[in-house]
């Protein structure tokens, strides 16, 4: 018997969240037309998936390694550790820490000073569009139904595409 | 020509707005409300500032007048990571007031809600109509500590109520 959908799909890893981030941008931009509040859902979670690889990237995670399981000595899994990280940042004010796009965002501006490497060049324009999608979007659009203002399409497909666009600067 | 002059002046004004305020006592629930936080050493510096003047200005911008802030403040060295500037109505959708101070008042109190709400606006933070009454909310536990004995200075009263909002449970 075939093996379905949901166990072919294996643990997460940094190489699939990349992929993924493709795959929802491309589907995103053929909603935008039609059904632009779906657009504005995929497109939200193409930036909070480029946010976690940038910030896997910067902690040295390998690309095949699944991120839910600790790498020894550490007992604490790599997106366990980003969750905690991020709760540190956002302290009280902290939200889903899984799907906030601002904690994600600072998270990387943390990361890369971890990792040694100078501050983004554009810090204040990444921030500034990631500030502008999170105001515009949550994991749980999915349960409703509504009709987006354009400029709301608008600041969330400008920011999905700064992200996509500067991806690998946001590690490198 | 007409519109950088423009901005260049707001910039102005609201640098030395905010850098008077920054010369304060940052726990007290006064506009703009700042918050600092130092996630990770104390080099590593990540500023909030939560106000309503920042509507006609662009998210870089209200980051650039936070950074101009602070270094007139504090001096170049180190230098904020992040500077986020929010309006209030932002902040909360940003989930940035996590704790509120309402009046529980029953008819017994004896106490009108005009009363209430007149203390309630004395009090400092961010005003938020519920129902037929106020509610204040703040960024940090010490600025709604702060207000909260302000409060109790004001109209002495059980009725205050300080409430700590927790995100609801992660979903996917």
């Amino acid at each position: 018997m075939p093996l379905t959908l949901t166990a072919r799909i294996g643990f997460d890893t940094l190489s699939k969240l990349e992929r993924a981030a493709t795959r929802r941008s491309a589907e995103a931009s053929r909603l935008i037309d039609a059904e632009p509040f779906g657009a504005i859902y995929l497109l939200g979670y193409t930036i909070e998936i480029r946010l976690k690889a940038a910030h896997y990237r910067l902690a040295g995670i390998l690309p095949a390694w699944d991120i839910n399981i600790p790498i020894p000595p550490n007992p604490t899994s790599p997106r366990r550790l980003a969750e905690d990280q991020i709760r540190t940042i956002r302290g009280s004010a902290a939200p889903r820490v899984g799907h906030d796009l601002l904690g994600w965002a600072q998270l990387v501006v943390v990361s890369r000073n971890a990792a040694g490497l100078r501050a983004l060049g554009a810090q204040a324009e990444f921030l500034s569009h990631v500030q502008n999608a999170a105001l515009c979007w949550t994991e749980s659009l999915r349960y409703h139904a509504n009709k987006p203002y354009n400029e709301e399409l608008d600041a969330v497909a400008k920011a999905a595409r700064w992200v996509n666009r500067n991806y690998h600067q946001l590690w490198s | 020509m007409a519109v950088a002059t423009k901005k260049s002046g707001m910039h102005e004004l609201l640098t030395k707005l905010l850098r008077e305020r920054l010369k304060t006592d940052l726990d007290q629930p006064t506009f703009p409300l700042v918050v600092v936080n130092h996630p990770f050493s104390a080099r590593s510096i990540h500023l909030l500032v939560i106000w309503d003047a920042w509507r006609n200005l662009s998210n870089v911008e209200r980051s650039s007048v936070i950074m101009d802030a602070y270094a007139q403040v504090h001096g170049k060295e180190p230098m904020p990571a992040v500077a986020m500037g929010v309006t209030a109505s932002e902040a909360i959708s940003l989930g940035y007031l996590p704790f509120r101070i309402a009046a529980l008042a029953r008819k017994s109190d004896g106490l009108s809600r005009a009363k209430l709400d007149k203390a309630m606006q004395k009090a400092g933070g961010v005003q938020v109509r519920v129902g037929d009454g106020l509610d204040i909310r703040f960024a940090t536990r010490a600025q709604a500590a702060s207000a909260y004995r302000k409060l109790q200075s004001e109209l002495p009263s059980p009725v205050w109520t300080l409430i700590e909002e927790r995100p609801a449970a992660e979903t996917a």
